[in-house]
């Protein structure tokens, strides 16, 4: 009986045994090269995290058909979490989407991140990710990011806004000291622009013609189409300065 | 000629309703500054921008001094002809309604001298006029606003850098008091057919009025007649704030300009100088 019973049980026992071990060996080498996302974020964010502010001189070259503006410097102030000012007399366009360094924009509590492939960008071994923002606030549908280097460090941002503008965001690094501490910080970045083909401002519409004497003279922006280029090199860093609030306020 | 000159704009000077454009100008463009630097800057770059800042983080002065003068110049030049035509409209018709032309008249002193100097009073008054709209709107903003780039939306978004802008508001005034010459042209030509100094007024307004429609409206029928009316080349000025500047196209819309004002001052001679003066 006893016999019978051995017989019996021990193809299910060994099924039983052998069935763990089959699945995870099959999915043992992709599960060890597949990076969890969560962990790569936070990461990434992890040598910030005693950044509280930070100041830097913006040189911004613009070449783009809808926007002619000369070369202009500005000063970009950024308090933790997601505070930017602006401060220059010229009229400064800054990239709202990954343009303007934020090491906190991809915080994986506020993000939906999935890790996409491996794939090769500009010769080096990149990690892709797929990054949809949480926060309704946020006017990006999806953005996918390029992770590679070591130390571990965003080297592309695609960006998908809801209103269709494409921004594909390439970015190279420097390290910067800081007394007794050193950060590595973006040193360029160019930007590439598509915006959506014929995608007028609905607001704008109007009877009369466009290039009428009474209204030509300006009027509301009610196109901007085509594609461009940001080049902006980033100089003069300091962290943690204590920015005052104020500075961050709103005019009214 | 000088003398005869002078005489006219002394005359036209101390007529108190020389002064209404002025202090009409006077009193609206400090209230819409006012209004502007007390909450409307930002609501009117919001509303300017608002394409743009789905993209964009917008930094600097944007909406400054240069900014709030070419934008008042841009709303300005449809009013700016009625305060001229209370002037021009009175220049000959003035005459006529108070019975001084058979006096006048009697001097030694040929029709078309009168009507000359008469009608260099009211190119005059069309110049001190709009340049001093456009020295109050410029320097109030300037005043209330700062300097700074100035940023033009038509065809997109182009920037001029503030060192360039003198010039380029230098050229656009000069500009637009030619247009506003040949406003007062035709307001002068009417007031010659007339006595009475509303007439003329009311009819230039309507020229106006009814170009500005007929160019407004995306019609074919109107857009066809569009080339034909000098309001359509008002905004010569507009040009000059282009990147490249026309010059091309400024070149023929100051050779038109001038041409109608050429024809309207003719007009008023050959039909003064056969007038029977009755008054």
């Amino acid at each position: 009986m006893n016999a019978l019973i051995k017989q019996r049980l021990l193809p299910v026992a060994l099924f039983l045994l052998l069935f763990p071990t089959t699945v995870s060996s099959q999915e043992g080498p992709d599960a060890k090269s597949r990076p969890d996302p969560r962990r790569v974020f936070t990461d990434l964010a992890n040598p910030y995290r005693n950044l509280k502010d930070y100041t830097v001189r913006i040189q911004t070259k613009v070449n783009m058909p809808t926007i002619r503006i000369p070369d202009f410097t500005a000063t970009l102030y950024f308090k933790k979490p997601d505070r930017f000012q602006i401060e220059t007399k010229s009229f400064a366009p800054l990239p709202r989407n990954s343009g303007l360094f934020n090491p906190f924009q991809f915080d994986p509590e506020k993000n939906r991140i999935a890790y996409q492939r491996t794939e090769s960008l500009n010769g080096v071994q990149a990690d892709l990710y797929r990054v949809e923002p949480l926060d309704s606030k946020i006017m990006v549908r999806y953005f996918t990011i390029w992770t590679g280097e070591s130390p571990a460090r965003i080297l592309q941002v695609e960006s998908l806004s809801f209103r269709g503008t494409k921004g594909i965001v390439k970015l190279s690094y420097r390290n910067v000291e800081q007394g007794s501490e050193m950060w590595l910080l973006p040193d360029k970045v160019h930007v590439h622009l598509t915006f959506p083909e014929g995608a007028p401002n609905a607001d704008a519409w109007s009877l009369t013609t466009k290039d009428n004497p009474v209204s030509g003279g300006m009027r509301q922006l009610d196109e901007v189409s085509g594609e461009g280029d940001l080049d902006l090199a980033y100089s003069d860093w300091q962290v943690n300065t204590g920015l005052d609030d104020r500075l961050f306020e709103k005019k009214k | 000629m000088m003398r005869l000159v002078w005489f006219e704009l002394v005359k036209t000077f101390i007529r108190w309703r020389t002064y209404i454009g002025f202090i009409a100008f006077g009193v609206i463009v400090p209230l819409v500054v006012a209004g502007l630097k007390l909450g409307g800057q930002r609501s009117f770059e919001r509303h300017l921008l608002s394409l743009l800042q789905n993209d964009f983080v917008i930094g600097g002065n944007v909406l400054n001094g240069w900014f709030f003068g070419f934008f008042f110049m841009s709303a300005l030049w449809v009013h700016i002809p009625i305060v001229l035509t209370i002037v021009a409209g009175d220049q000959i018709a003035g005459e006529g309604n108070a019975g001084t032309f058979r006096f006048l008249l009697t001097h030694a002193v040929s029709r078309s001298r009168i009507i000359a100097a008469k009608f260099i009073v009211t190119l005059i008054y069309t110049a001190v006029m709009v340049l001093f709209t456009g020295g109050l709107t410029l320097g109030l903003s300037l005043w209330a606003f700062g300097g700074g780039d100035l940023l033009i939306i038509r065809r997109g978004i182009l920037v001029i850098p503030e060192a360039q802008l003198p010039y380029h508001f230098l050229v656009a005034y000069g500009l637009a008091t030619l247009a506003m010459f040949v406003v007062s042209s035709l307001c002068f030509f009417f007031s010659s057919l007339t006595d009475n100094s509303i007439g003329p007024i009311i009819a230039t307004m309507a020229v106006i009025i009814v170009s500005i429609i007929i160019i407004s409206l995306p019609f074919e029928l109107f857009q066809a007649i569009r080339p034909y009316l000098f309001v359509n080349y008002f905004d010569a000025w507009q040009k000059i704030f282009d990147d490249p500047i026309p010059w091309d196209v400024i070149r023929k819309n100051v050779a038109i300009l001038v041409g109608f004002m050429a024809a309207f001052f003719l007009a008023t001679m050959v039909y003064f100088s056969r007038k029977d003066i009755l008054s």
